[in-house]
């Protein structure tokens, strides 16, 4: 019965130089083929005997390994019943690494399939890179996001802003720090999600629904925030990240060392924290009040990793202080209207690191524990997390009390485990159940915001995939069970009313991917996913600060459910061209959104009442992306996001929808000598159109009509060079350098102020070995 | 290799229904309507006539809330061409006992400004402000005024209360900024 692999060659074709040189902080791809088909081998896991690291092939047989210093390594394929098989490697360089094997048609029948938590489903999908992260390092998660096609931003001002994908945000999109789904996110969409950027080594947007491997309320797609692995040579290892920031002189430190333990390999563990602290900022002409920002961050990962098991521990606080302008609370629809006619921010302001009221403090922590074993079945995982969210909002008072007015606290217990089952001919694949425990409460006496509640959710999923020649298959399953017990404080006395809620569904997706040829490549995916209405939605009864309106809840609020059909296809001439399209559209039935009711007497005039109702929308749109490369120094991209998104039961289009948007940019990129290399300087222009899809009655739900279009131009330069065998990497980057002055629809201040103007930033990051 | 499978599952099974059989929180936390305000009364008198009346505007779930609750306007009627004065009283009755709320604004009177509006502006129906109360630092506050009546109609009297106003000189809501915190209108009748 045995099966032997069977190596003939190993040849190392070609190599890319890339980024990142520093002796030990190579990245290499190393992308497995097949020797007589030229297929990508996927699903194979190799085991790199140096760094003492598992890694599996994703499906364009590819594996990416961080921090590895130049030198051989021996890279063993790793299979049950067989003795490994070792190939011998130069690695010299950063860049792509292609391996030759040449195999028996059974070589996948023997190959074991290895952990895979952060292997990712068959979608369109885009990552930040290591690099790119660390051009824009200092910036909160969703302004990077910013970064990748289709992504845009929903924020409240300069300080606070969510990602959008395709039209969709907040509840709709899952975040997952770590592979732990975020859940700050059930707290509206003036809550910025609560992670450390400087932790990701990786962000990955899934866009579109992913609902069956990652969980409900994935309707809009998921991010995926990864840290590198912990690290892999003996000895210590670290970085250093300073930045300085123009606009609202904000400083902005991090560092991070890692051990791995000489007499004890298995263990290793990584230390890493971060401050922020910036004031008011500026749009043109004039600063903003109260709009300083503070952060302190820190993480710790513990690693104990043998070839068969092994264990991890990963513990990170984070803690902000968010100004807010005040000049966005309006008490009424007079105040509202006279802060919309005005030119200038109502609220005048010099600069000023304090914050004072009305501001956001808020932690987030987090406790992760994974277990990995192989046996004969495959790979199990079981990972646990506890995490607690806590904000304390301070409201502007008539008589200070040194007391915050909401005091807002989340606890999730979560486990999961998952099996990467072996693989059974040409079918690979995962099972795995998850359980969650959640528990939403106040203090006593807060100001009305949320109704406490207990969460229970349970979930079994399968995912197989079946792959053939240049096509694979991909199917999931997945089944939850959601309930909820609420206490909503009702009546002149506010006596709690409880309520109980059970909400289950079926979810599915099929996705089909072809290589066509060496070049061509495209992806198909048909996916439904679900989302139950959160707390807010059911029982909001109150006041809306930034937009002067009430909004009520309905407790008879539906489940939202999407589904969606995904095209992705990719040219690509290695070195030279790269285009990347796709489509997508997206029917959601329930689609929870504001609708204007009966206005109400209050004490402060008259009211606009804005009602929770369902709808069924649909979202269909277009991401394209094309880089071409002129020569070695000058290469050149362009993007295009455009989405229509439509109310299919009014026959109108939904409001608060991303308007459509061009971005391209030139970088010149050249090594001046053996010590100044990677130098670059480059330069951005996006343009914004005005939104003009709106429903017919928006005259009278929202005000003023959507802004104007802008275009706004960035620009970056940076190099690299060595200071005593270290390898400095510096940059200096502007944001909006014309110092435009615009409005964005995106953003819940645009009835208020400008968006903030030219922001010069910059960076330093000096990893040390 | 499936007892195994079926051994995890349950296990893990076990676990999520042992916390979800956690006991129930039967105190769950009862929040409270913040710097609540539901009543304006304005108290009116003339001594040389004898004549001395409150008038009330109440909303008794204030502000924030789906709905009203019970609603309590007076009309003010008053006799014309003569000069009242006039006292503002602001407080919570939805707390037991009821909140007297002036108290906090003359505490801080210099992050507080009433300012008023006639419909009409003047004539028949209309209602004329003057001589308002000052502050600690000597800027208008305008709790206590004077009240001069125009000729015989019917009109409306507006009384907008500003918390940290921009510009304590304005007149207007606009003019003086900040954040609203009361905004009543009572129907006044001149007769």
């Amino acid at each position: 019965m045995l099966r032997y692999l069977f190596i003939t060659s190993v040849m190392i074709l070609l190599y890319v130089p890339a980024k990142s040189q520093d002796s030990c902080k190579m990245a290499v791809k190393l992308s497995l083929l097949e020797s007589h088909t030229k297929e990508p081998l996927s699903d194979v896991i190799l085991y790199i005997t140096e760094t003492r690291q598992n890694a599996l092939t994703d499906e364009n047989g590819s594996v990416f390994l961080d921090n590895l210093c130049p030198g051989k390594y021996h890279i063993h394929i790793h299979s049950y019943e067989t003795a490994d098989t070792t190939l011998l490697v130069h690695l010299e360089k950063s860049g792509t690494t292609k391996l030759f094997i040449n195999h028996s048609e059974q070589l996948l029948h023997l190959v074991e399939v290895h952990d895979k938590t952060e292997k990712t489903v068959i979608q369109n999908k885009e990552s930040l890179s290591a690099t790119q992260l660390g051009e824009n390092s200092g910036k909160t998660i969703s302004e990077q996001l910013k970064n990748i096609n289709g992504v845009n931003t929903l924020s409240n001002g300069g300080t606070i802003s969510k990602p959008v994908i395709h039209g969709l945000h907040s509840n709709r999109i899952l975040m997952l720090n770590n592979g732990i789904r975020q859940e700050d996110q059930q707290w509206g969409s003036e809550h910025a999600p609560n992670i450390d950027p400087f932790i990701a080594n990786q962000i990955t947007v899934l866009k579109g629904a992913a609902g069956v491997r990652y969980g409900t309320d994935a309707i809009g797609g998921v991010i995926l925030v990864e840290p590198a692995a912990v690290r892999s040579e003996k000895g210590w290892g670290g970085e250093i990240n300073l930045g300085a920031f123009s606009n609202n002189k904000m400083g902005v430190v991090s560092g991070m060392m890692e051990h791995r333990f000489a007499k004890t390999p298995e263990m290793s563990f990584r230390l890493q924290a971060s401050v922020k602290q910036g004031g008011n900022y500026r749009i043109p002409g004039y600063w903003i009040a109260n709009t300083g920002v503070q952060e302190r961050n820190f993480s710790g990962t513990f690693a104990y990793q043998k070839p068969h098991s092994g264990a991890e521990i990963f513990f990170s606080r984070f803690d902000n202080t968010i100004g807010i302008y005040s000049g966005s609370h309006t008490g009424s629809e007079q105040d509202l209207k006279n802060a919309v006619n005005s030119d200038k921010p109502l609220i005048a302001s010099g600069f000023t690191y304090k914050i004072e009221r009305p501001r956001q403090e808020v932690s987030h922590h987090l406790l992760r524990v994974k277990g990995t074993q192989d046996n004969r079945l495959g790979v199990w995982t079981v990972l646990y997390a506890f995490q607690n969210n806590f904000r304390q909002e301070y409201d502007v008072l008539r008589v200070e009390n040194g007391k915050p007015q909401l005091n807002l606290t989340l606890n999730t217990h979560s486990i999961n485990l998952n099996l990467d089952h072996k693989r059974i001919r040409n079918l690979s694949g995962q099972i795995g159940i998850d359980g969650v425990y959640q528990h939403n409460t106040f203090k006593n006496g807060d100001r009305i915001f949320i109704p406490s509640y207990y969460a229970y959710s349970t979930a079994a999923y399968a995912i197989e995939r079946y792959t053939k020649m240049a096509w694979t298959t991909e199917a999931g399953v997945r089944f939850d069970y959601k309930h909820f017990d609420l206490y909503n404080p009702e009546g002149t006395q506010l006596k709690n009313v409880r309520y109980l809620f059970d909400y289950k569904n079926p979810s599915a997706t099929l996705s089909i991917k072809n290589k066509v040829n060496k070049r061509m490549e495209w992806n198909a995916t048909l996916a439904n996913a679900w989302r139950a209405p959160q707390a807010s939605e059911l029982f909001s009864a109150g006041f809306h600060q930034g937009g002067a309106r009430i909004e009520i809840g309905n407790k008879n609020l539906k489940p939202e459910a999407s589904y969606s059909l995904n095209l992705g296809g990719k040219y690509q001439i290695e070195d030279k061209l790269n285009i990347d399209i796709a489509l997508y559209t997206q029917f959601i039935q329930n689609f929870i959104f504001l609708s204007p009711g009966a206005d109400v007497l209050t004490i402060r005039g008259y009211y606009k009442t804005f009602n929770y109702v369902q709808t069924n929308a649909q979202l269909t749109g277009t991401d394209l992306a094309i880089s071409y490369s002129w020569n070695k120094y000058f290469n050149s991209n362009a993007q295009l996001s455009l989405l229509r998104a439509r109310d299919r039961n009014k026959k109108d289009w939904l409001i608060l929808m991303p308007s459509d948007r061009l971005s391209t940019g030139l970088k010149y990129t050249v090594d001046l000598n053996e010590k100044l290399k990677d130098c670059f300087i480059g330069m951005q222009g996006q343009y914004v159109l005005r939104q003009t899809r709106i429903p017919e009655n928006f005259d009278q739900i929202d005000y003023p009509r959507p802004p104007a279009a802008y275009f706004l131009l960035n620009a970056e330069a940076g190099l690299q060079f060595s200071l005593r065998h270290q390898p400095v990497f510096c940059s200096i980057s502007a944001s909006n350098l014309l110092n435009t002055k615009y409005r964005d629809y995106m953003d819940i201040f645009r009835y208020f102020i400008d968006q903030p103007g030219t922001n010069i930033a910059l960076r330093m990051r000096v990893p040390f070995n | 290799m499936k007892n195994q499978i079926i051994k995890t599952a349950f296990i893990a099974i076990a676990f999520t229904t042992t916390i979800s059989a956690c006991k129930k929180d039967e105190n769950a936390p009862i929040p409270d309507e913040q710097e609540l305000i539901t009543t304006l009364k304005i108290q009116l008198s003339n001594s040389s006539k004898g004549f001395m009346k409150t008038f009330v505007y109440k909303v008794e779930n204030g502000f924030g809330s789906g709905s009203g609750g019970t609603i309590q306007i007076d009309t003010i009627k008053l006799e014309p061409g003569v000069i009242y004065d006039a006292i503002l009283s602001v407080q919570n009755e939805k707390a037991t006992p009821a909140e007297d709320i002036t108290n906090e604004i003359l505490e801080k009177d210099d992050e507080h400004l009433f300012v008023f509006d006639s419909t009409p502006s003047s004539g028949n129906g209309s209602v004329a402000v003057s001589d308002g109360s000052k502050d600690k630092n000597g800027a208008p506050l305008n709790q206590t005024f004077k009240l001069t009546t125009g000729s015989l109609g019917k009109g409306k009297f507006g009384i907008q209360l500003m918390h940290l106003p921009t510009n304590k000189a304005g007149t207007t809501p606009s003019a003086a900024g900040g954040e609203t915190d009361l905004a009543v209108n009572f129907p006044v009748v001149i007769e």
